[in-house]
């Protein structure tokens, strides 16, 4: 807890230093935060390749909203709340062009899995259940039990209250050891 | 898990390219007290330029500014709401803003049905018709700069849903404009009041979701754009 609050002071501090128009905060900003976010958009978009580069426009998108962002907030739900966006306006660009970016199982990335299921099953069979889930509930557990994100940041991100973000991630969570204990029967 | 990649090239062309410091946007709702001013101002307007109802003396002061306050406090609330919904991760839940509206909508039923109870206003031939357009027109035309500057205050900041905005910065700004022409119609008739009025509300709730959507549609042909040439 104390841990993850420092992480976030720390956070903050570099994104105060980033608007101020310092170029070394953008860089380590970048470099702390890119990993956690490309987990996010490999598990919106289920594909590696497309996730790389929705976290380049999430970037570009950072750069270009970085004065929204307020100081004393925290900057993890701010930095994911753009990153789906940035998902989000690029499904709807692919639908409208008439592109569906389902993919076969085997074209699945490596996308983070919530450390409450890891043990019920090998992390291939894990991920396969995730891309099993809705969508919504997918989403909420990813940001809480992997992003560590809290409820009511999670809330923020996905437009919700703390208390739906709550009731999605744990209907996630049961979904998904139903879906493994299936598979291991 | 694989490797995280470098920023892009055009990335880092981006951010050396604009590095001037930047200051934090100020919270939605002390942005919305920028819209509020439009309000005092719109109120003078209306006064000197089409006058006061002129069944002013049989409502009384309450019911002649009552209305005006209800309208414009939630018509502001849902502007505040739209200044939200234009930061990252500030956006409200959906049901904090269908409350909002059901609550503006309510009160504007409410203000209509207390007006015509407290006065009969000025009777005309066919209220479903006579000066309808006319009170449509202006009242369109009181809310069109709060509507700009609501709009102005929404792209400044990051509308990541921008239809969703747009309704909700169009309905507040439709709301304020209707509590402020109250000021002025002298017509209670609920055939006149619901239609007009309401239809004002509506057309500038409808301006908002359109400018909304064509801010969308631009981001996103923008991102495809992008996307399409990085992935050449």
């Amino acid at each position: 807890m104390g841990d993850q609050r420092e992480r976030e002071a720390a956070l903050a501090a570099l994104m105060v230093a980033y608007q101020d128009g310092d170029a070394m905060a953008f860089e380590t900003l970048y470099g702390e935060v890119a990993g956690p976010i490309l987990g996010y958009l490999r598990s919106l978009t289920r594909d590696a390749t497309r996730a790389e580069d929705l976290l380049q426009e999430t970037f570009l998108q950072v750069h270009r909203v970085r004065h929204t962002f307020e100081r004393g907030r925290p900057v993890k739900p701010w930095l994911y709340a753009i990153a789906r966006n940035v998902f989000l306006m690029h499904r709807r660009a692919a639908g409208r062009l008439g592109r569906h970016e389902g993919l076969a199982d085997e074209e699945l990335p490596d996308v983070p899995v919530p450390p409450e299921v890891e043990s019920l099953a090998d992390r291939d069979h894990v991920q396969k259940a995730l891309a099993q889930l809705p969508p919504e509930r997918r989403e909420a557990l990813l940001l809480h039990h992997v992003m560590g994100l809290s409820f009511q940041e999670v809330g923020a991100v996905l437009g919700v209250t703390a208390g739906a973000a709550k009731v999605r991630a744990h209907r996630g969570v049961v979904e998904l050891r139903e879906l493994l204990r299936g598979k291991a029967t | 898990m694989q490797d995280v990649p470098r920023p892009s090239d055009e990335l880092r062309r981006a951010v050396a390219a604009d590095l001037r410091p930047v200051r934090s946007l100020a919270s939605p709702a002390r942005r919305m007290l920028v819209a509020a001013l439009w309000v005092p101002l719109a109120i003078a307007l209306v006064l000197e330029f089409l006058g006061r109802r002129v069944d002013a003396p049989v409502l009384g002061w309450p019911m002649i500014w009552g209305p005006l306050v209800l309208e414009a406090a939630l018509g502001l609330v849902l502007v505040a709401l739209a200044l939200a919904e234009s930061v990252p991760a500030r956006a409200p839940a959906r049901g904090q803003s269908f409350a909002a509206l059901g609550a503006a909508v309510l009160a504007f039923v409410a203000q209509v049905l207390l007006t015509r109870g407290a006065s009969p206003g000025v009777t005309v031939g066919n209220p479903l018709v006579t000066h309808g357009l006319n009170c449509f027109a202006l009242e369109v035309v009181v809310g069109l700069p709060a509507l700009l500057l609501v709009a102005l205050l929404v792209v400044r900041a990051a509308p990541l849903r921008a239809v969703r905005a747009g309704g909700l910065g169009g309905a507040g700004v439709g709301f304020l404009a209707d509590g402020v022409y109250h000021l002025h119609c002298p017509i209670t008739d609920l055939r006149h009041v619901l239609p007009w009025h309401g239809a004002a509300v509506l057309l500038l709730t409808l301006a908002g979701l359109a400018a909304g959507m064509a801010w969308e549609r631009n981001q996103r042909r923008q991102m495809a754009e992008r996307l399409a040439l990085r992935s050449r």
